[in-house]
Order: C-alpha cells, then sequence, then structure tokens
C-alpha cells in the first residue's frame, strides 16, 4: 500500500483500518437469494436517476449544467424582448437597446425561389421580350433628373418665366447633369417620360394640341395640306418640360385626321366616323388604318408624280 | 512474461467462469462470490463504513453479475475490476440518496459486528482513520480507497468513476492532501509512533 504521496507515518496509520473478513454464510445467502429468484436489484428508473446525479452532482459537471440553464434562460428572455420589440404579439413594447437596434436594422427581402411549373415556363419562352422601358423601374439618374426638375418647378421665380426661357434652363440643367455624369441621356429620356406620365389631366391635353398644332404648321410649311382652321396654332402655356415629353407617336390623334380634315366632311359625319372607329373590333380598326395608310401612300404618290 | 501468461490465465478463466454463470450454473456464481465477493465487500465497507450496508452492496453488486452474465464480454479487465466499477457506483449511488433524503450529515451507525466493534474500540487510530475516509467527498473517499487500499492503477479508477484522468488525478491530489491533513490533525500518526 506505499503511496508516496503519505509519509510513512500516515501510510502506517491508514493500514490500521483493516476491514473485517466477509460475514459468514455470505455465498449461501447470495445463492439463496439467486434460488429464490429475488435478483432483483437497483430498479432501471432508479438506476438512471442516480446514474444521472452521479455524473452530473459535483465539480465541473454542476457548474456545466447551471451554465446551460443559466444560458436557456436568457436566450428565451432576449427572444421573448425582441419579438415584444418587433410587435410580434400586439403593439411594440419599447425595449431600451433593442428597440434602438430593431430600428436601425435594415430590411432586406427574402429572396423567392418561385419554382415556374411548366405552362409558365413554357409561355415565359414563347413570349416576346417586354417593353423594358415600360416595365423597369426608374433609374437613379432618371429619379435625380425627375427630382432635380420638380424642383426647379416649385421654384416660383422659375414658374415666371416664359416656357421658351423655362425650356432652355431646364434642358441646360439636363445637359449639366448628362455631363457630369449623373445620368445618362437615355435615363433622361425616361425622366422626361416619367413627368409627362405624371402630369395632371390638363397639361396633357394642352401638349396634344401643342404637339398637334406643331404638327399642322410643319405640314404648312411643306405644303401638303390645307390650314387647319379648328386647330390653334398659337403657343400653349403649357410646361415645356412636359411638351417635349410626348413623344409624338403617343398623342392619341388619329393618323386620319388629316385625311379627314382634308375631306370636307362635316364635323356630323367626322363624329359618327369616329364612333363606328371606336366600337369596331381590333381587327377591324387595323384594316382601317392599313386602307387609310394606303390610300395615303397612293395620294402622295399622285401628287408627287 | 509470466505475469502476462498469468493475468491471461486468469482473465480467461473468468471468461469461463462466465459462460457457465450465464448458463445458470449455481456452483459457478459461488465460485465467483469466492474469488471476488470480497473485493466487493472491502470497497463497500471503506465507502459506507457500515458493515450491514457494505454487505447489501456487495450481493447486490454479485446479482448484477448474474443478472447480467448473458451480455458479458469475453477479453476485458475480469470479473474483479467489474464488480469494483459496481460496486464503487452502488456506494455513490447510496451515499448520494441518503444526502439528498436528508440535509443532515449521513449518520453514523453502530457497526453491529462484535468484530469490528471490538477493533473499533481498541483502536483508536483505526476509528479516527474511518472518521478521516468518511469525512472525504464522495468521489475523493472512492478515489482514495480505490488506488490506496485497492491499489487500482489511476487509469482504471478514472475509469470506474467515469472521469479522465487527469481530472481524476486532481481529484485524487486533493483527496490525499485532504485526508494527510486530517490524520494528521487528529495526531493518531504521533500517538501510533509513541
Amino acid at each position: 500500500m506505499a503511496d508516496p504521496e503519505f509519509s510513512p507515518e500516515v501510510c502506517k496509520a491508514l493500514d490500521s483500518y483493516i476491514v473485517p473478513a466477509l460475514p459468514a454464510g455470505f455465498a449461501d445467502r447470495l445463492l439463496a437469494r439467486i434460488e429464490a429468484g429475488d435478483t432483483a436489484t437497483v430498479t432501471p428508473a432508479a438506476s438512471f436517476a442516480s446514474r444521472f446525479r452521479r455524473k452530473g452532482a459535483s465539480g465541473s459537471n454542476a457548474w456545466r449544467r447551471s451554465g446551460r440553464i443559466l444560458g436557456a434562460v436568457a436566450f428565451l428572455s432576449l427572444a421573448t424582448a425582441t419579438a415584444a420589440a418587433a410587435g410580434l404579439f400586439g403593439d411594440p413594447v419599447y425595449m431600451p437597446g433593442i428597440s434602438e437596434a430593431l430600428a436601425k436594422a435594415e430590411l432586406v427581402p427574402l429572396k423567392q425561389n418561385v419554382v415556374k411549373s411548366e405552362p409558365t415556363a413554357l409561355a415565359a419562352k414563347t413570349l416576346p421580350e417586354p417593353a423594358l422601358a415600360a416595365t423597369e423601374p426608374p433609374a437613379s439618374g432618371t429619379e435625380a433628373i425627375v427630382s432635380r426638375l420638380s424642383e426647379m418647378r416649385t421654384d416660383p421665380a422659375y414658374s415666371n418665366l416664359t416656357p421658351r426661357e423655362r425650356l432652355a434652363i431646364a434642358r441646360k440643367e439636363v445637359r449639366t447633369m448628362i455631363r457630369s455624369g449623373e445620368a445618362t441621356p437615355q435615363e433622361a429620356r425616361a425622366a422626361v417620360r416619367e413627368l409627362a406620365r405624371t402630369a395632371d389631366p390638363a397639361t396633357r391635353a394642352q401638349v396634344r394640341e401643342t404637339i398637334q398644332a406643331r404638327r399642322q404648321a410643319r405640314l404648312e410649311r411643306t405644303g401638303r395640306m390645307a390650314p387647319a382652321a379648328t386647330v390653334d396654332a398659337t403657343p400653349v402655356e403649357a410646361d415645356p418640360m412636359v411638351a417635349t415629353a410626348e413623344p409624338e407617336s403617343e398623342v392619341p390623334v388619329t393618323e386620319e385626321l388629316p385625311a379627314v380634315a382634308d375631306s370636307g366632311l362635316s364635323p356630323e359625319k367626322i363624329d359618327a366616323l369616329r364612333e363606328k372607329y371606336s366600337a369596331a373590333s381590333p381587327e377591324q380598326r387595323a384594316q382601317i388604318r392599313q386602307f387609310l395608310r394606303e390610300r395615303r401612300s397612293s395620294r402622295l404618290q399622285r401628287r408627287t408624280q | 512474461m509470466s505475469a502476462n501468461l498469468a493475468t491471461k490465465a486468469v482473465a480467461e478463466s473468468d471468461d469461463e467462469l462466465m459462460v457457465r454463470i450465464a448458463a445458470r450454473d449455481h456452483a459457478a456464481m459461488r465460485l465467483a462470490s469466492d474469488r471476488h465477493a470480497q473485493s466487493a465487500w472491502r470497497i463497500a465497507y471503506r465507502m459506507l463504513g457500515d458493515a450491514t450496508e457494505a454487505e447489501d452492496v456487495a450481493q447486490e453488486t454479485l446479482l448484477r453479475l448474474w443478472n447480467h452474465a448473458d451480455r458479458w464480454q469475453a477479453g476485458g479487465r475480469g470479473i474483479g475490476a467489474w464488480l469494483s466499477r459496481v460496486a464503487t457506483n452502488q456506494c455513490l449511488d447510496r451515499l448520494r440518496r441518503k444526502r439528498f433524503n436528508s440535509d443532515q450529515e449521513v449518520p453514523e451507525r453502530a457497526d453491529e459486528t462484535p468484530l469490528a466493534d471490538a477493533q473499533m474500540q481498541a483502536d483508536e487510530v483505526q476509528v479516527a482513520v474511518k472518521h478521516c475516509i468518511e469525512a472525504l467527498p464522495e468521489r475523493q473517499r472512492a478515489a482514495v480507497i480505490l488506488t490506496y487500499y485497492e491499489e487500482t492503477p489511476n487509469q482504471p479508477a478514472a475509469d470506474i468513476l467515469e472521469m479522465q484522468l487527469k481530472a481524476f488525478e486532481s481529484l485524487l491530489f486533493r483527496a490525499r492532501s485532504t485526508l494527510r491533513g486530517c490524520v494528521e490533525r487528529k495526531g493518531v500518526t504521533a500517538a501510533r509512533n509513541a
């Protein structure tokens, strides 16, 4: 029983602790229990419980278990507080620190991996490319131009200027932005379209009239048309930016209007024709347009001859 | 080399014995009891300090051997090591159960065996040492009993207590320090030497 940790005196003292011999008849009693079928020892449940206690009730295991419990409680508390601050349980509750962090948090849209069904995928393949300009969100340059021009509109000094002056200033401003790299020419055009789209109906009507008047004037210059008495050719006090924005193709002036004006029909007859045209099916309208185009081209050919 | 052969021979005989016990051979069980019950009894007696409880633990330990004989894996450390492990854990369980059931210190029961009683009254040193061992925390007590009294090497003793070797050595160091301090404080070493 030599142990280097103990002095010989201590070893002697320890060695004096003598265990008595095994009680007599131990084996007999044991075998009697076996023969009687009394072999049940500690029940499994008690064994498990005692094993758990044995491993977890002392030393570092106890600290580890306490740490786990504390960590779980802290995590649950934090999660509940965050949920309450985010308003998960109704009205948001102010939680110092958490509420500030939530206010600063940036919401990022989740990526949605939508699995297209087969017909949809086929349709996506066969359909032509959509008009990107119409569906794409305005670029940053577009937004900058729209914002800048909107600011200028609200300026009283700018509003007091004549349309020509306003247009000149607006063009200069847009050109400056393009040169400085804030926007591209495409974005500038998109911005002007955007301004035209958001203009009020009265302004849009004025713009249409202005464009129509310009067209008449151009036709008069070229000598192809008779002067249109019904259209006022004087410049309209419309917003020049919007006026330049509206492309001529978008103006809802029917193509047959010059021809109608040329034909000398009565206004009632013209209205009736318009109603008939508006009531026609798309195929019929296409046929009418095609017919008018052919007639116009044949007239032009005759004139040139 | 001869020691290895001897160990192997004992191990083989243990395995053979277990085969017979698994076949419900009572004679084999008696043989196992004669060979190994003493170590389980010693461990239990020193751990619990009570002869009755020690006998209970020894019987429970051997009954476990009987019940689990069919799951015995041959080529292990032998029946003695297995019984030491089971007896130690049973003692720890009993001590814990007492501690959980009562806030007070584990009451010392008088040993009914006349031989032990006579010895304790006769030998002051033995009583003092017994008290010092019982004053140790359970696992420290088990560590000292296994390594000092049962001469179990550190690694198997650590396995019995389900500990890493380093942790067991640390536990054993603390146990020895406490026990040495206790024995020296009681003055039994001086009295014995004198």
